[in-house]
């Protein structure tokens, strides 16, 4: 059989390529450090506090109330894309009697700024980010039943701050997509610098989710749109934290390379694996 | 049976590479991230190498297991609608005489297979883009090898009629 026309069309990967994804793959799994989790846990739920606590909320929105803000004025005008960012982003897993609190209003009265990535996941071009996790997320979300009184919290009671930490977390991840939607969007150039800084963001709270999930709330009265399959199918639902951390690395990577198109893709990406958790584990 | 334990990294990475790569260009023509999706092949089985057991499958099959199911989430994603035919490839690493030919040929392939049913496609990746022999083609898309055989011929024979 006369292939060699078909044969001759193989070709060998550029060797950059080759050597960037085995240093990758080779790198040592970045977890990070307990101290540091519990710190961002710490923050996130006092967001999530901040955001349910009329008081708290009083006096937070107090400290905005002089400052004026800054999304760019092609986000502002724009409605969002459906189902996919902004506000179905921000409230994934839960639902909220009051009106949907758009994470633009947290936005900082400055430009975006170019902020390092939370943890020590550098990205440039001669590091890429990489915030995997060795194990399978799915094997972590093993589900821990309330079983009693705990420090003196009842089981309602730390139901309630799980369902609290959790809105917190996907608070502040969609605070970060509407970041990444709006730099995409805008007319200016893409600052790449932000993008791999939002992209570091993005793996470390994907991180996570398993962990939030991990206290299972189901036999209790919440107020959660967390559907109780989350608890049923553990491992489909940490592989689809997978995709979203793994999207988050692809953005990473686009950044480093200062690849627009990719960054794009990568963005869309992102956005797929959230439209696709959302889709299964997000009760309406 | 733990990938780590048993395999040389290595080694599989050298010979899978080229292969999972050259497995998309042949499989989504240009226009297409390849490299994004080589990458994102290899990170899944990085992952999941705790669950690999070698008892179960060879190290290629399960490895284009991860590739086959990576194109299909691509060909389903918007972004695969954003054909950017226009972008460059990125492996080229020839004269730009020598990389449009090739570059060429390969949208020529492109075009001459867009008319064939998607697991044709799919055949001839396996066994151009990744060089694998009819045997794991067989056991990756469970057809019977002389099944493989006769189909490949045929289809290898079209394509040089119109080539």
């Amino acid at each position: 059989m006369n292939d060699q026309f078909l044969h001759r069309l193989r070709r060998e990967p550029r060797a950059e390529f080759a050597a960037r994804l085995k240093w990758q793959l080779d790198r040592p799994a970045q977890t990070p450090p307990r101290a540091g989790r519990w710190l961002l846990g710490l923050a996130i739920f006092g967001t999530a506090f901040a955001l349910v606590s009329p008081p708290a909320r009083h006096a937070f929105h107090g400290l905005f109330a002089s400052t004026p803000n800054t999304v760019p004025a092609s986000d502002a005008t724009r409605p969002e894309s459906p189902g996919v960012v902004g506000s179905s982003v921000t409230a994934a897993g839960q639902t909220n009697p009051r009106p949907p609190v758009r994470p633009a209003q947290f936005m900082p009265a400055t430009p975006l700024p170019r902020v390092p990535a939370l943890v020590n996941t550098p990205v440039s071009a001669d590091s890429p980010a990489d915030a995997k996790t060795n194990a399978s997320v799915g094997d972590i979300v093993a589900p821990v039943p309330i079983t009693g009184t705990v420090g003196g919290l009842t089981p309602q009671m730390q139901a309630d701050r799980a369902v609290l930490l959790r809105q917190g977390l996907f608070r502040v991840m969609g605070w970060v997509m509407v970041r990444l939607n709006a730099a995409q969007h805008a007319d200016a150039p893409v600052d790449m610098k932000v993008m791999a800084a939002d992209a570091g963001r993005l793996q470390q709270l994907s991180s996570l989710i398993p962990e939030v999930f991990q206290q299972d709330t189901r036999a209790l009265d919440t107020n959660t749109r967390a559907s109780s399959i989350i608890w049923n199918e553990p491992a489909d639902f940490g592989s689809k934290i997978d995709d979203l951390t793994l999207a988050a690395d692809s953005l990473a990577r686009a950044a480093a390379r200062n690849d627009e198109v990719a960054t794009g893709k990568a963005i869309s990406r992102i956005e797929i694996a959230c439209t696709a958790c959302h889709h299964i584990y997000r009760s309406n | 049976m733990a990938l780590d334990q048993d395999l040389d990294w290595n080694a599989v990475y050298a010979d899978q590479l080229p292969r999972i790569y050259n497995f998309f260009r042949f499989r989504l023509g240009p226009g297409h991230d390849v490299e994004e999706l080589t990458a994102r092949t290899f990170e899944k089985a990085w992952r999941a190498r705790a669950q690999y057991r070698r008892d179960l499958a060879g190290f290629s099959t399960w490895m284009f297991a991860i590739a086959r199911n990576v194109v299909t989430d691509h060909l389903r994603s918007d972004a695969a609608r954003i054909r950017t035919s226009t972008l460059a490839d990125p492996g080229e690493a020839m004269t730009p005489e020598d990389a449009a030919v090739h570059s060429s040929d390969l949208a020529r392939l492109a075009t001459l297979s867009a008319e064939l049913p998607e697991r044709h496609k799919e055949l001839i990746a396996l066994k151009y883009g990744a060089a694998l022999n009819n045997r794991l083609i067989a056991e990756i898309t469970g057809l019977s090898e002389t099944n493989v055989g006769t189909t490949l011929q045929r289809i290898v024979e079209k394509l040089r009629s119109l080539w």
